[in-house]
């Protein structure tokens, strides 16, 4: 592999080493030609440069993997060299690859980090010897007839390479992180001699977020470990499963709050009854009607235990900043969930060992070999591994190891792939663990603590969740202006008190007699076109009889005002009282009054006349005449009276009317005006 | 659902769902212009690329139209779920449309271009079935309002499924 020639390309040692070993991170373990990258590793890689996207693009472009194709050998190093060039803010071409440059860094990458972060030197020698390390792993991985004592020997030799080794194989997936890890600790703790072995600061970044149930280790490891999680907020999406998993609080949480909704744990609750319940959780709708899509995996509009608690997952997953998956994985199915009701804890691991399943098997096996190597101590090989494999398989590796390197490297893989395949079908335990029930202490006590944090956060998710539930009354009643504030005080004292404000305007309003009297105005119309009829009507005969009766108008007018108002007639009276505007106002109008008077007079002329026709004419006019004004002034006086009030009424209806009038006209200016204005403009 | 007027998806692939009308097909947008009165906006809508957007559109409309009078038409058995056959409206265009009716007066509409050999009935019918039983699926999601523009990625996944069947 080291002899692969690169065209064109010139590496120093250690690019050549680095660039090996980060080539074969990207090879899938089922490439045994070792040449061509897989894409979408290529890709993650790349970005792990942390490099701006188009920089990306440029460095593909240039390395002439998209005129091949493929990321071959070449195509890599080349691009691996213009990110090494654009971290050292070099022009992205290909000339600035000839020159001398750094190693390209990818803080993003796992094993970069953990590298970085450095228990160890970061020294290019060690990069080196871990890249050739690794690349001449990479390689047997392919041509299992590799001559593994010389690379045993020299990891063998190099210890420090081995603390590297959790780091690199982190990358591929937790589980074989965790066996590495075991396995290092053990062999760590088995050499504490050694010089390196003291200062072994484990990565325990290892914990992708809370969610891990981490596999059984040795009591004794596990006192080395200092448990913390500083990588909880890695990328989830390199390994979805693992914030995918529900821990024991979380499920007793779920639990419990499917009680308070439904206490029966068999049926279902309701899908509106969880709509409430998560709308509470503030999670816009479209992603809630998607975690619903995910959990309620018979469609049946209603959730059961398992599936509310996948549902409450995702939830509380997304507060958390995780984005929902497509998919639901496997670890919220509800059947998944049925049975590690019934097994708890050792289904997580077993499941973590199926879920894994393929992929990190096959990507595990390859670093597990020379892993497995590394370790004179058959007892690590026999406590660590088999937490994963059964008894009898521990003897082949120690076997294997003073011997055929290749045969152990089958075993392991055929081993792991199968213990794998056993963990899917068979969920009861596969620890064969000799610690027993330490392990099994040493794994809850692991996920405990881990757990630790994972409900804190849940908790503290779940909290969010719970906290909104008061909150929503709130808005809808408040004002949304601050200068409402009155308003508030006056809402809240009462509708009364607002409405007797409101009551206040509208007084200010009603000086429009018109409106007010609107109503009335059609019967004061009617009573003023009466009068004006009767005026009109008395005055025609007046005309008429003025001539007449004018001498007699004065001494008659008297009786016959009495004689009208004795006759109770509204008609009268209003006759009467316009007459006797008229008669104080206006000159046309007078005649009305002696009109009526001496209409009065001719029926009192008749009438007395008749009364005296047997008394002589002359005579018996007068008597009458003598008796009627004594009696006829206290008659007179309050019929003046009471026209008076009818003058003054009349009076203001006048004055209302006629600025009734006056609005009316104008109003009529106004449309006359608009009509103008509209006219033109439609003829024009 | 007064004045609704919803957008298309961006993707070139649509098949239209209408209120209560599902359109697949060729169509590409949608945008459907609720009038007072006239509840017909699609919900949904998704169409294979092809140049003739609004020709697809119109199509909609009319075959609406056709789906309308068929059910005001159809006295009894209303209950019954059906399926519209419209033939050729236009016979320069070459595509058939057919229509379904749900008993909650959903309407869907595949287009389906006459070039490509014609599918049977049943499978047609086939077709319907499955978009129903997706949309029943979408009804049961209590966060879908219904009247809501259709969403979800499971019933988005079996149209394009089904559009890549069909083409």
């Amino acid at each position: 592999m080291s002899g692969d020639c690169v065209v064109g390309l010139v590496l120093s040692e250690q690019e050549e080493k680095r660039f090996s070993d980060l080539f074969s991170l990207t090879l899938t373990d089922a490439d045994t030609t070792g040449r061509v990258a897989v894409g979408a590793k290529v890709g993650e890689l790349f970005r792990a440069s942390q490099l701006p996207a188009d920089t990306l693009h440029q460095i593909m472009n240039l390395c002439g993997a998209k005129q091949l194709g493929y990321f071959g050998r070449s195509q890599f190093y080349i691009a691996l060299k213009l990110i090494a060039a654009a971290q050292a803010s070099l022009p992205v071409q290909l000339e600035s690859i000839n020159c001398e440059l750094p190693l390209p860094q990818f803080p993003a990458l796992k094993i970069d980090n953990e590298i970085q972060k450095g228990n160890l030197s970061q020294s290019a020698e060690i990069h080196g010897q871990v890249g050739r390390t690794i690349s001449l792993v990479s390689s047997s991985r392919g041509i299992e007839t590799m001559a593994g004592k010389v690379v045993s020997v020299q990891i063998y030799e190099n210890s420090k390479c081995v603390h590297l080794l959790p780091d690199v194989i982190k990358k591929k997936g937790q589980l074989a992180g965790y066996v590495t890890e075991l396995v290092l600790k053990q062999w760590a703790f088995a050499h504490e001699g050694s010089p390196t072995a003291g200062s072994i600061v484990y990565p325990s970044g290892q914990t992708h977020g809370n969610y891990i149930s981490k596999p059984s280790l040795p009591h004794s490891i596990y006192t080395l470990k200092q448990p913390t999680d500083p990588e909880i907020q890695e990328d989830p999406s390199d390994d979805t499963d693992d914030p995918w998993r529900i821990t024991e609080e979380q499920r007793e949480y779920y639990f419990n709050q499917f009680k308070t909704l439904q206490p029966d744990m068999k049926s279902l609750i309701s899908g509106s009854v969880a709509k409430d319940l998560f709308t509470k959780s503030k999670l816009p709708i479209r992603e809630l009607s998607h975690i619903w899509e995910l959990s309620d995996v018979d469609c049946d509009g209603a959730l059961t235990l398992f599936e509310f608690c996948a549902a409450f997952h995702l939830v509380v997953a997304r507060k958390n900043g995780y984005s929902l998956p497509a998919t639901l994985p496997e670890t919220l199915m509800p059947e998944y969930l049925q049975r590690s009701e019934a097994f708890p804890q050792l289904t997580h691991e077993v499941v973590l060992l199926g879920s894994h399943g393929n992929s990190a098997v096959e990507s595990l096996a390859g670093q597990q070999q020379w892993m497995n190597w590394n370790h004179s101590e058959e007892n690590v090989i026999a406590e660590s591994v088999p937490t994963k494999l059964s008894a009898s398989t521990l003897q082949q590796p120690e076997r294997h190891f003073h011997n055929e390197k290749a045969d152990l490297i089958r075993n392991t893989n055929a081993r792991f792939k199968q213990v794998a395949a056993e963990c899917q079908t068979r969920e009861d335990t596969f620890f064969l663990p000799k610690a027993g029930c330490k392990e099994l202490d040493c794994s809850q006590k692991r996920k405990t603590r881990p757990r630790s944090y994972s409900s804190t956060s849940a908790e503290d998710a779940i909290k969010k969740a719970e906290v909104p539930p008061t909150p929503p009354p709130r808005l809808p009643k408040t004002h949304s202006r601050a200068s409402s504030l009155d308003l508030n005080k006056l809402f809240q004292q009462g509708n009364q008190a607002v409405k007797s404000g409101l009551t206040q305007p509208p007084p200010a309003v009603p000086p429009r007699p018109p409106t007010v009297k609107i109503t009335p105005f059609p019967n004061k119309a009617e009573t003023s076109n009466v009068i004006a009829e009767q005026l009109e009507k008395v005055q025609q005969p007046n005309f008429a009889d003025f001539s007449k009766f004018s001498e007699q108008a004065n001494k008659e007018s008297l009786t016959d005002l009495s004689s009208r108002v004795k006759r109770p007639s509204n008609l009268g009276e209003e006759n009467s009282s316009p007459t006797k505007d008229v008669k104080s106002r206006q000159p046309p109008i007078k005649p009305l009054r002696r009109k009526h008077q001496p209409e009065s007079q001719g029926d009192s002329q008749e009438q007395l006349p008749r009364l005296n026709s047997t008394s002589a004419p002359d005579a018996k006019p007068h008597q009458p005449l003598q008796r009627m004004p004594s009696k006829h002034k206290k008659a007179i006086q309050t019929a003046v009276r009471k026209n008076k009030e009818v003058h003054m009424i009349l009076v203001r209806l006048n004055g209302e009317l006629q600025q009734q009038f006056k609005e009316v006209r104008k109003e009529r200016i106004a449309l006359e005006s608009q009509l103008e204005q509209l006219r033109p403009v439609s003829q024009t | 659902m007064d004045g609704f007027e919803s957008n298309g998806f961006t993707e070139d692939r649509c098949i239209k769902s209408g209120g209560d009308s599902v359109v697949e097909q060729i169509c590409s947008f949608r945008n459907h212009l609720v009038k007072g009165g006239l509840q017909n906006y699609p919900l949904y809508i998704k169409t294979v690329p092809t140049e003739n957007e609004l020709k697809f559109h119109y199509t909609v409309h009319t075959s609406l139209d056709v789906v309308e009078e068929k059910i005001s038409a159809v006295g009894k058995a209303l209950v019954d779920q059906r399926e519209l056959y419209l033939g050729l409206l236009y016979p320069t265009e070459d595509y058939k449309v057919y229509g379904y009716v749900t008993n909650t007066k959903v309407k869907f509409v595949i287009v389906v271009d006459s070039s490509n050999i014609a599918l049977r009935d049943n499978e047609i019918r086939s077709m319907f079935r499955k978009l129903h039983n997706s949309y029943t699926d979408v009804m049961c999601n209590p966060f879908y309002n219904p009247g809501d523009l259709i969403q979800s990625k499971v019933f988005d996944n079996m149209v394009s499924g089904m559009m890549v069947q069909v083409c």
